[in-house]
C-alpha cells in the first residue's frame, strides 16, 4: 500500500503511470525454476534434519534412502521392479483406452448403448476398490492379469465419462458440412468426431493415470504380484522403512517423468491447433 | 426475358420441390418450386428470413430429401460446393488441409489435391496463410478458406448460403466484390442465399424472389448488372431504382416484420413518438415503447 502511495506521489507532476501489481508481472523462468529448486532442497534439508532425531526404522534419511536406492539398482531389483509396476500399468492403460474408446463414443452417439450401460458405468464407479481386489483375488488369483484387471475396472469409468461428454460435445455443423461435401461415415469418423474428441480423451487419460497408478500400486501390495507395490508390502513387513522411502520416492519419480516426458508433448502436439491462453 | 445467358444448357431444374416437416400444414417449408438454372448462371434466392431457403439449398445437394418433387442435373455427378453462413472450418486443420477437404471427399490422388489446394487458395489471396489454424484468422479469412473449399472442387454447381451475413459492413463490402469476380470468372453455376436485396441483385443474372412460409416463387426477375463490380457500381445503374423497388414491393408483404425496409417510414415513427411524448401519464411510457417501434 505504502509503495503504491509513493509511486503515485513520484509522478504526480508527470503523466499518471499505472503498473502492474507485483503478482502479475511476468518472471523470469530462470528465478521461478530457483524458487523451486530452493523450497525442495529446503524440505530434502528439514526431513534430513528431522531424521536425525527419530530412529532410522521409524524415519529413515537421505542418506539411508540413498543407499537403498544404490543396492536396490545394484542387485538389479529396481528395473525389474519398476518394470513389473510399468507393464501392469501401461497394459491396464492401453486396455482402457482400446475399450474405453469406442464404446464411450458409441454410448455419447446412441441413447440405447446409454441406458444400456447406464448401470454398468455406475456400479465400476461407485463399488470400492478393495471390493474388486477381492473378486479379483476370487475370480482370477494373485496373478498380473488381476493387478491389471482391478486397474482397468478402476480406472475405466473415469475414462469413459470424458469420450462420452466429448463425443456429445461435436459440432453438428461440421458434420452437416462434411455431408454435404459427400463424407463417408467413416471419414467423417476419422476427420470430425475423433479430432473433435482429443481434448475430452487427454482429460480422460489425466485422471485415468492418476486413478491407475494408486490403484496398480495397491493392488500389488494386496496381490503380491511383484512390483512396487509389492515390495512395499514386504519391506514394511521387515520394518525396512528406508527402501519403503526409496519405492515411494521412486513412484513419484516416474509420475513426473511421465507428466513431463510423456504427456505434455503429447498434449501439447495434439492441441497445437487450440488458441493459446494468454 | 433476354438476357446473355438464356441461350445456355440447363444446369439443374427444380420441379415441383415440396419440403415439409412432420405432418399437418405447419411443417411445410417448401410449396411447389419450380425453376431452371443455366450453366453458369448466377441466381439469388431472396425471401424472408425462416422462410426455408436454407432448406433448398440442403435439399439441391442432398443433405435432405424433398417430400415431393425433385431436382434434375444435366451432369449424371455434378460437384457441388457449398459455403455455408458460417465457415464451418476444421480447427484441428490448417487453411491448406480445411481447403483440401473438400476435394478429399472427391477420391482425388493426393499430388493432385495438394496442387489444387494451392490454386483454390490463391484464388482467394490466402496463400501467405496455408499453414494457419482458423483461430488466427478473421472472420472474412475464415469465409475465404471456406470458398476455396468449394472452388477447389471446381465445382459444378456452387450453394452460397448468406455467406456474408456473419461479416461486418466493411469486410462484407470488399468480400461480395472479391467473390463476384471469382465466380464471374470460375464460370460455376452460383446459387445465393441471401436476405440483402443489393446483395442478390449486385450477385446474379436472374433474381428468385420467395414468400414467407411455406416459401413459394413469388416471381423470378431478370438482372441486367453483369458488368457491375460492386454495389458502389449497381446504385449508380439507371436500372437500379426501379428493380429494387419492384423486389421491396414484392417481399413487403412477405416480411412486414422482418427487414428495416418494411417497416413503416420513420415520420410515422416520430409522430407516434411525439403523441406519446406529450401523454402526460407513467403508461405513455409504456405505450411509446410497445408502439413506437413496431415488432
Amino acid at each position: 500500500m505504502t509503495s503504491t502511495r509513493s509511486r503515485l506521489a513520484s509522478t504526480r507532476r508527470g503523466a499518471q503511470v499505472r503498473r502492474a501489481p507485483d503478482g502479475a508481472r511476468p518472471q523470469s523462468r530462470l528465478v521461478r525454476v530457483t524458487r523451486i529448486v530452493a523450497a525442495g532442497l529446503v524440505l530434502l534439508g528439514l526431513w534430513w534434519l528431522a531424521s536425525r532425531v527419530y530412529a532410522a526404522y521409524v524415519l529413515p534419511g537421505p542418506p539411508d534412502v540413498w543407499n537403498s536406492f544404490t543396492a536396490a539398482v545394484s542387485r538389479g531389483l529396481w528395473a525389474q521392479e519398476v518394470a513389473a509396476t510399468l507393464a501392469h500399468l501401461f497394459a491396464a492403460i492401453a486396455l482402457i483406452i482400446v475399450i474405453g474408446l469406442p464404446v464411450g463414443i458409441i454410448i455419447g452417439r446412441f441413447v440405447i448403448a446409454d441406458d444400456l450401460t447406464r448401470g454398468i458405468l455406475v456400479l465400476l464407479q461407485t463399488v470400492p476398490t478393495i471390493v474388486l481386489i477381492a473378486v479379483a483375488l476370487v475370480f482370477i488369483g494373485t496373478t498380473d492379469s488381476s493387478v491389471i484387471a482391478v486397474t482397468v475396472a478402476s480406472g475405466l469409468t473415469y475414462f469413459m465419462l470424458n469420450i462420452i461428454q466429448g463425443s456429445r460435445a461435436i459440432d453438428h455443423a461440421l458434420i452437416e458440412m462434411a455431408k454435404a461435401y459427400g463424407a463417408s461415415e467413416r471419414t467423417i469418423m476419422r476427420t470430425i468426431i475423433l479430432p473433435s474428441t482429443v481434448p475430452y480423451f487427454l482429460a480422460g487419460c489425466r485422471i485415468a493415470l492418476g486413478v491407475t497408478w494408486q490403484v496398480t500400486l495397491f493392488s500389488e501390495y494386496l496381490m503380491g504380484t511383484g512390483g512396487i507395490g509389492f515390495q512395499i508390502s514386504t519391506d514394511i513387513k521387515l520394518l525396512d522403512t528406508s527402501d519403503v522411502f526409496m519405492w515411494g520416492l521412486t513412484a513419484v519419480l516416474l509420475t513426473f517423468l511421465f507428466e513431463y516426458v510423456v504427456f505434455r508433448p503429447a498434449e501439447r502436439y495434439l492441441t497445437r491447433h487450440v488458441k493459446k491462453a494468454q | 426475358m433476354t438476357t446473355e445467358t438464356e441461350d445456355r444448357p440447363t444446369e439443374l431444374r427444380v420441379e415441383h420441390v415440396w419440403k415439409e416437416f412432420g405432418n399437418g400444414p405447419a411443417g411445410a417449408v417448401l410449396e411447389d418450386i419450380s425453376f431452371d438454372v443455366r450453366k453458369g448462371e448466377l441466381i439469388s434466392i431472396v425471401g424472408p428470413s425462416g422462410c426455408g431457403k436454407s432448406t433448398l439449398l440442403n435439399i439441391l445437394c442432398d443433405l435432405t430429401a424433398p417430400s415431393r418433387g425433385q431436382i434434375v442435373f444435366a451432369s449424371v455427378r455434378p460437384r457441388i460446393g457449398y459455403v455455408f453462413q458460417a465457415p464451418r472450418l476444421l480447427p484441428w486443420r490448417s487453411v491448406r488441409r480445411n481447403v483440401e477437404f473438400g476435394l478429399e471427399q472427391a477420391k482425388a490422388a493426393r499430388a493432385e489435391i495438394h496442387v489444387r489446394a494451392l490454386e483454390a487458395v490463391r484464388l482467394v489471396q490466402l496463400e501467405e496463410h496455408m499453414d494457419k489454424y482458423p483461430h488466427q484468422l478473421s472472420g472474412g479469412m475464415q469465409q475465404r478458406v471456406a470458398l476455396a473449399r468449394a472452388l477447389i472442387l471446381r465445382p459444378d454447381v456452387l450453394l452460397m448460403d448468406e455467406p456474408f451475413a456473419a461479416l461486418d459492413a466493411l469486410t462484407r463490402g470488399y468480400l461480395l466484390e472479391e467473390v463476384l469476380n471469382i465466380v464471374r470468372h470460375s464460370g460455376s453455376t452460383t446459387l445465393l442465399v441471401t436476405h440483402d436485396i443489393d446483395e442478390a441483385m449486385l450477385m446474379s443474372d436472374r433474381v428468385v424472389v420467395m414468400s414467407s412460409r411455406p416459401a413459394r416463387v413469388k416471381e423470378i426477375i431478370d438482372m441486367p448488372f453483369t458488368d457491375c463490380s460492386s454495389v458502389d457500381m449497381l446504385i449508380t445503374d439507371p436500372e437500379y431504382p426501379r428493380l429494387r423497388a419492384k423486389i421491396r414491393d414484392l417481399l413487403r408483404p412477405e416480411v412486414s416484420d422482418l427487414i428495416p425496409d418494411a417497416r413503416p417510414p420513420l415520420s410515422a415513427v416520430d409522430s407516434e413518438r411525439s403523441l406519446a411524448d406529450s401523454c402526460p401519464y407513467p403508461t405513455g411510457l409504456t405505450a411509446r415503447s410497445s408502439r413506437g417501434v413496431p415488432r
